[in-house]
């Protein structure tokens, strides 16, 4: 068991210690500190924020964002296999029609289950069919 | 051009793989009040899954390498992939249940955890970097959206968002790690990174890329300074899906572990055996005495899964200081742990379930009386607390024995000293295990119980078969331990022992 | 200023090693040790903005801008990766390979990252990440 060889870091972690503690202790220490309500508002004038401001776009777009984001790297692969279908033949191109197949139904999915309206009433819509009627059977 | 492949090799992931497609597939199709169909196929799915793993076990070809040794189904692999089979079946089989009496899409909760399941077979057979990053990230990805599967609950929201905060950094650790390793040597299977890396043990970059590593798997198996995320994803996260990521999601971790430190950097262990020293004592002390105070039974398995992960790091760090024989040892040390740790979790974890379905309160306190009431879960809860603890002649005992084994048979001071905090630590652990028991067994009935009918209502028939076979393997492999050494002396190919 | 000089038309890429260079009639410009420096520069600016992802995944309130930290993260291993496999220059091309990987896996990430924000969002409205303290870290 060679913990010596912990030596360096241990030092190390040490000084960051030492160091982080030294330059937070000392500046409360030294530091000149006249806090008038002035000076601990976040802004000098104008009105004070009582709230985190409002989102600025709608939550729509994170969806939006998430389904490109995913989509959209999925091409990647496609960029591999092209410089390469000659050599990698028949094979490849199999490989490659699975892939596609698999981003396909995965689109299927999104679609099918209302991810891609701008407006709710799909969604609504699978929900009511899913969950609401069958509560009510329930 | 086509790569040599040997489908019969890739059955099982393949079988899962078309299983996840098909699920999803009906979940899309079927109406609402027919998608138990997609429990029934997935569970058909996970079984058919095995039986490929049964026809590679017993064929004579030996080790079968594919894809320039990226990919090999050896023993080893064999053995881990036929746990991860049973213990995704027995969640899956704890899931039935339990996600029917919520209101939100089964289909997706099948679809998810059978691509985990898949991730996890690949990780027992990907011998290079990027196919097993790709198989741990597989593992864990689907398992972020799971902890939040119950949408509507904020602390399941909570847990989602601490899981994949703390996952992922861990996931850019280790990617750190894991590029420098590949810079160093230029290699990125293990046996290449072996061969490379021999003797570049010493050099700063080399050692911060190990460190790293064992960072980034430090948060996937849990393991004290990196189980911040455990306790709270456990307790907020739909139970089934706890249990799978404290059994599971823990050994897909350990055989990563395993897997990158033993096979890829076997001559740099003077490097990592310090570190996992480190990590398992703080992981079973810290954990331990946590346990001591919690008063939530899930929060309380939460500790003590961080406590059993220590108790597995400790033979890691007994290969460090031993011969190439003692390597081997310790190798099937850390396996007959997570095996035998697999069944008592999940049984604990499935009596969870039911008995706060009974109960309907997840407080230790309010479990009181649960012996008188319900007798046969009791006496399980029993076996399976009492197996954690290490009390013969459970599982448990077996476990904690090899364990104590691999770090004596190591001889050196340190481990000596690492097998003390051991024994210290079992006994802590059965403080907290032996007062669940009590609760249940000793205390009177809490005045908030529910009514007679909840308490004395029949346990859901899946449920009960999954605390029926953990119970069956833990109590068997305590009277014959040679059922689960005979697994995991065979896993020693990897270790070369 | 080419890194390299040409004597005669050259017929393949150039690589930049030096005995390939001559036997091909090209000269190495690159002082000795030059190229382990424009490694070091690659991997400095990877460390940079590991460094500079961590500190935002820490600090950052906003999941957004977490999950930002979060791609940062991924890309400098990306940089890292990219980098080692043009001074290794070996034939399996496997950094770039690796780092394909990791931007997929990192697409996925911050597709499961948006996921759960959204979740978060429509329960309260807000994704500032130190609200969530129902449980004690």
């Amino acid at each position: 068991m060679n913990l010596a060889d912990y030596l360096p870091i241990a030092i190390m972690l040490l000084l960051v210690i030492v160091f982080a503690g030294a330059s937070i202790g000392l500046g409360n220490l030294l530091g000149p500190r006249r806090p008038t309500p002035e000076k601990l508002a976040p802004y000098e004038c104008g009105i004070v924020p009582e709230l985190e401001p409002s989102q600025r776009f709608p939550v729509k777009f994170y969806l939006v964002a998430m389904l490109f984001v995913i989509f959209d790297i999925e091409i990647i692969f496609l960029f591999a296999w092209a410089v390469r279908f000659r050599e990698l033949g028949w094979f490849g191109l199999a490989a490659v029609g699975i892939f596609t197949a698999l981003v396909i139904e995965t689109l299927g999915y999104v679609w099918k289950r209302g991810a891609l309206d701008w407006n709710i009433p799909r969604r609504a819509r699978y929900r009511l069919s899913h969950d609401v009627a069958d509560e009510e059977a329930a | 051009m086509a790569p040599d492949i040997d489908y019969l090799a890739l059955a099982p992931e393949i079988t899962l793989a078309v299983t996840a497609v098909v699920v999803l597939l009906l979940d899309l199709f079927l109406p609402r009040r027919q998608k138990y169909w997609t429990a029934i196929v997935a569970v058909l799915g996970v079984s058919f899954a095995a039986l490929p793993l049964i026809a590679l076990a017993v064929s004579d070809v030996g080790d079968r390498a594919m894809l320039g040794g990226s990919f090999v189904v050896d023993d080893f692999a064999l053995v881990l992939k036929g746990l991860f089979v049973i213990a995704g079946y027995l969640v899956l089989l704890m899931s039935v249940g339990y996600v029917e009496s919520d209101r939100y899409y089964q289909g997706e909760y099948y679809f998810l955890l059978l691509m985990s399941i898949l991730g996890s077979m690949v990780l027992a057979s990907s011998r290079d970097l990027i196919t097993l990053f790709i198989a741990v990230e597989l593992v864990s990805q689907p398992m972020y959206l799971l902890a939040g599967w119950r949408k509507g609950d904020l602390r399941s929201n909570e847990a989602s968002l601490k899981y994949f905060l703390l996952g992922v950094l861990a996931s850019a650790l280790l990617l750190y790690g894991m590029s420098f390793v590949y810079g160093l040597t230029g290699e990125l299977t293990f046996a290449g990174i072996a061969a490379e890396g021999a003797g570049k043990a010493g050099e700063p970059a080399f050692i911060m890329a190990i460190l790293f590593i064992i960072a980034g798997f430090g948060f996937k198996v849990s393991a004290v300074p990196f189980h911040f995320w455990a306790p709270d994803t456990y307790e907020g996260a739909p139970t089934p899906v706890a249990a799978y990521l404290s059994v599971s999601s823990k050994a897909a971790g350990f055989v990563a572990l395993l897997v990158v430190l033993y096979s890829a950097f076997p001559d740099a262990s003077g490097v990592w055996g310090p570190a996992v020293w480190i990590l398992a004592a703080l992981s079973m002390t810290l954990a331990n005495l946590t346990a001591l105070r919690q008063t939530n039974i899930v929060r309380l398995l939460a500790y003590s899964s961080v406590a059993q992960a220590g108790f597995m790091l400790v033979p890691f760090a007994a290969a460090a200081t031993t011969d190439a024989v003692g390597l081997g040892e310790a190798f099937a040390a850390t396996v007959t742990y997570i095996v035998i740790y697999a069944f008592m979790n999940l049984g604990a974890f499935a009596v969870v379930i039911a008995g706060a379905r009974k109960t309907g309160t997840g407080d230790i306190e309010g479990w009181g009386g649960l012996g008188s009431y319900a007798p046969a879960l009791g006496a399980l809860a029993a076996v399976f607390f009492f197996s954690l603890a290490g009390i013969p002649p459970l599982a448990g005992w077996i476990a904690k024995l090899v364990m104590f084994g691999a770090a004596m048979g190591a001889g050196s001071p340190w481990m000596i000293a690492l097998a003390v905090i051991a024994a210290i630590n079992a006994v802590i652990a059965l403080v907290y295990y032996a007062r669940v028991v009590k609760t249940i067994w000793m205390d009177p009935v809490p005045a908030t119980a529910p009514e007679e009918e909840v308490r004395t209502a029949s346990v859901a028939g899946s449920l009960g078969l999954a605390i029926g076979l953990s119970a069956a393997v833990v109590v068997v492999a305590g009277f014959f331990p040679s059922l689960v050494t005979f697994f995991s002396d065979a896993t020693k190919v990897l270790a070369g022992g | 200023m080419p890194l390299l000089r040409r004597r005669k038309p050259r017929k393949k890429r150039c690589r930049h090693d030096s005995k390939e260079l001559e036997a091909r009639g090209l000269e190495l410009r690159i002082p000795e040790g030059g190229e382990l420096v424009l490694l070091n520069q690659f991997l400095i600016l990877g460390a940079l903005l590991f460094s500079l992802g961590v500190y935002g995944l820490l600090v950052r309130r906003n999941a957004v801008m977490v999950l930002l930290s979060i791609e940062l993260m991924l890309n400098a291993v990306n940089v890292n990766l990219v980098a080692f496999e043009s001074f290794l220059r070996n034939a399996g091309a496997g950094g770039q390979i690796f780092a394909i990987f990791v931007i997929t896996v990192a697409a996925a990430e911050v597709g499961i990252g948006l996921a759960i924000i959204l979740l978060i969002f429509r329960n309260r409205t807000s994704a500032n990440v130190d609200e969530l303290d129902l449980m004690k870290w």
